[in-house]
C-alpha cells in the first residue's frame, strides 16, 4: 500500500459522500454511483495536481464527468429534468409551491442553476464554488448575483414569492 | 435568509450532503470499482509544474465585486462584464483589428514550449483560437491568436452551439510570433490557485473606538456621491474605493456604516480629510498616493499605452499585442496594467516599458507562460 492509496482512501473517507450527493442531486441516485467512481478514477490520475482544497476539485471533475457521460446523451434533458424535480417537500401543504419552485429552478439554464445549486445545495462558499466552475471568485459572484435575480423574478412571475427590490 | 433562497434550499433532493454513503455498502461497492481499475503506472508521469492561471496572470490586479454597489472593477483581463457598476478602474480591450498584427520572429525562441490555460473557442470558417475575452453570447464569441494542430476530439468536455465549439483547455504548444503550433495534447484546465491577498485593505489604523459613523446625518447614500463628487473634481485626485467592514451580500443594507471609504490624493491628505468630513459623516481614510500618479494621469497613460502596445517597437522588446491586449488603470497601486498573448521575456519589457513611460508605471503580462516556468 503506497501513500498514494493511502490518500485516495482519505479522499474516499471524507469526500465521497459530499460527491455522491452533487452527482445525485443532478443525475439521481442510480446514475451518481457511476459517477463517483469515474470521479475517483479521474482524480487519481491526476493525483500529481491536485490542488489544496480537495472538494471543490472533485466537485469540478464530477461536474465534467457527469457532462462527459450525459450531456451528449439524448437522456440528458429527461436526466436533468427529473433530477430537478425529484424529491419531496419538508411540509406536504408546501407541495404546490414546491412544484412550482422546482418548475422555476428547472427552466433557469445549466449555468445559472449550477451557480445557485452549488452556493444552495453544495454549501460552498464564493471561492469554492468559483473553483468547481473553474473560474474566478469574483466572475462567480458576480455569476450568482445574476442568477438569484432571474430566479427571483422567475419566482415573482410564478406566484410563489412576492416581487421584491432587484 | 431571502424567500428565494429558503424555496432553493427546500427543493435540495440529498438534504444530507451525502453523509455515511461512502462507508455504506453501495460506497464500497463504489470503491472497489475505483480500486480495480487504479493504473499504478500513472504513478510514474513526471510531475508537471503548475501554471499561473489565466484568471489571474496579471499580478496585483484584482477584482472586488460587489453586485448593485458603486465601486471598483480593476480587471486587466478575462471576459468582459461591466455589470458591476461604475469602475474606479477603466479597462479597455482590443480584440484583432482589421489591421494585420505586427510580427517579427527574430526575438521568439523557436524551441521554448509555451503553455495557454483559458476558453478555445472554433467557429467554423475562422478555425480555432485562443480567447483573451470571451463574449457571453450562445454561442459564445471571442477574438484571439490561431491555434493549430487543434483536434475537438482530445477536448471531450467542449460544448458546441451552431457553428461553434469551445472549451476551456490547458495547451502546450510553440509561438512562432504569430500561431501557438500544439506539441501536447490538450489537457482539462488545472484548477486554479486562489491569490487571497486584498487590494483594498484599508491603509489607515483602525481608531479608537473602531470604524463607527460620526455624524448619521451624513452617512447617507447621497452623502456617499458627493464625497465621491468631491474626490474626483480635485486636481490631485489618484483612488477611490470602499472596504467592507463586513462580508457583502445580498442580505443585508449594504450602507455607509457597512465600509469605509479610502480616498488617495498626491497631495494634502489632511485638507482633503476635513474637506470630506464637511460632507461625509461614515467611516474614512484619506491618504497619500506613494505614485504621486493621479488617476487622470493614469488614464492618459493608459490610452498611450493601448495604442503603443500593438507596434513594432513593443515586438522589439518581446510583446506581442497583435491578437488582442486589454489594459485597465489600477488607480489603487498607480499603474497601468496590460495583457497581450505573449511577452517572450520579461526583463526586456521591463527595461522598453520603464523607458518609455516611466519606472514601474505600466505592467504587461502575457497569457502564455513558458512551460519550464513553474
Amino acid at each position: 500500500m503506497t501513500d498514494d492509496h493511502d490518500w485516495l482512501r482519505r479522499l474516499w473517507a471524507q469526500h465521497a459522500g459530499p460527491v455522491y450527493a452533487y452527482a445525485a442531486r443532478r443525475v439521481g441516485r442510480e446514475r451518481a454511483e457511476d459517477v463517483v467512481a469515474d470521479t475517483f478514477v479521474v482524480a487519481w490520475r491526476h493525483r500529481d495536481r491536485r490542488p489544496h482544497r480537495d472538494l471543490p476539485w472533485l466537485l469540478g471533475v464530477a461536474r465534467r464527468v457527469i457532462a462527459e457521460r450525459y450531456r451528449a446523451d439524448e437522456r440528458w434533458e429527461r436526466l436533468r429534468a427529473r433530477a430537478a424535480l425529484n424529491g419531496s417537500p419538508a411540509d406536504p401543504a408546501d407541495a404546490t409551491l414546491t412544484v412550482a419552485a422546482r418548475e422555476v429552478l428547472a427552466g433557469l439554464d445549466d449555468t445559472e442553476r449550477e451557480v445557485l445549486l452549488l452556493s444552495a445545495w453544495e454549501g460552498l462558499s464564493g471561492s469554492e464554488a468559483a473553483a468547481v466552475l473553474g473560474t474566478s471568485a469574483a466572475a462567480y459572484r458576480m455569476r450568482l448575483g445574476r442568477a438569484r435575480r432571474r430566479l427571483r423574478r422567475s419566482m415573482a412571475e410564478a406566484g410563489i414569492t412576492e416581487a421584491g427590490e432587484d | 435568509m431571502s424567500d428565494d433562497r429558503r424555496r432553493l434550499e427546500d427543493l435540495n433532493p440529498e438534504p444530507d450532503g451525502g453523509a455515511g454513503w461512502a462507508a455504506s455498502e453501495a460506497g464500497r461497492r463504489a470503491y472497489e470499482r475505483v480500486a480495480s481499475r487504479l493504473d499504478p503506472s500513472t504513478s510514474l508521469e513526471p510531475h508537471r509544474s503548475r501554471v499561473k492561471p489565466w484568471l489571474i496572470a496579471a499580478p496585483g490586479v484584482a477584482v472586488l465585486l460587489a453586485i448593485g454597489l458603486p465601486l471598483l472593477l480593476l480587471r486587466g483581463g478575462g471576459t468582459a462584464d461591466t455589470t458591476a457598476g461604475p469602475a474606479a478602474t477603466t479597462a479597455t480591450t482590443e480584440p484583432a483589428t482589421t489591421a494585420p498584427p505586427v510580427t517579427t520572429t527574430t526575438a521568439v525562441p523557436a524551441l521554448t514550449e509555451w503553455v495557454f490555460q483559458g476558453p478555445v473557442l472554433d467557429k467554423q470558417g475562422v478555425g480555432p483560437q485562443l480567447c483573451m475575452v470571451v463574449q457571453e453570447s450562445l454561442p459564445p464569441q471571442c477574438q484571439g491568436m490561431p491555434v493549430i494542430g487543434l483536434d475537438w476530439a482530445d477536448i471531450p468536455w467542449a460544448e458546441s452551439a451552431g457553428d461553434t465549439t469551445w472549451a476551456e483547455a490547458r495547451l502546450v504548444g510553440y509561438f512562432d510570433g504569430e500561431t501557438l503550433t500544439l506539441s501536447r495534447a490538450p489537457a482539462e484546465p488545472e484548477p486554479v490557485e486562489w491569490v487571497e491577498e486584498n487590494p483594498f485593505a484599508t491603509p489607515c489604523p483602525e481608531p479608537d473606538g473602531g470604524w463607527v459613523v460620526t455624524d448619521p446625518a451624513l452617512a447617507t447614500q447621497d452623502a456617499f456621491e458627493a464625497a465621491r463628487r468631491y474626490a474626483e473634481a480635485q486636481a490631485d485626485y489618484a483612488a477611490l474605493w470602499i472596504d467592507y467592514l463586513v462580508e457583502p451580500s445580498e442580505e443585508i443594507d449594504l450602507g455607509p456604516a457597512t465600509f469605509v471609504l479610502n480616498v488617495r490624493f498626491t497631495g494634502d491628505p489632511a485638507g482633503h480629510e476635513a474637506a470630506l468630513r464637511e460632507i461625509y459623516g461614515g467611516p474614512l481614510c484619506v491618504t497619500l498616493a506613494a505614485a504621486q500618479v493621479t488617476a487622470a494621469e493614469l488614464r492618459s497613460i493608459q490610452e498611450q499605452v493601448h495604442l503603443g502596445l500593438n507596434t513594432p517597437e513593443a515586438v522589439a522588446a518581446g510583446i506581442y499585442a497583435g491578437h488582442g491586449q486589454t489594459t485597465g488603470a489600477d488607480e489603487l497601486r498607480g499603474v497601468v496594467v496590460a495583457t497581450v498573448f505573449v511577452v517572450i521575456d520579461d526583463a526586456a519589457a521591463r527595461a522598453w516599458l520603464d523607458a518609455k513611460w516611466g519606472p514601474g508605471l505600466v505592467e504587461v503580462t502575457g497569457m502564455l507562460r513558458r512551460l519550464d516556468e513553474g
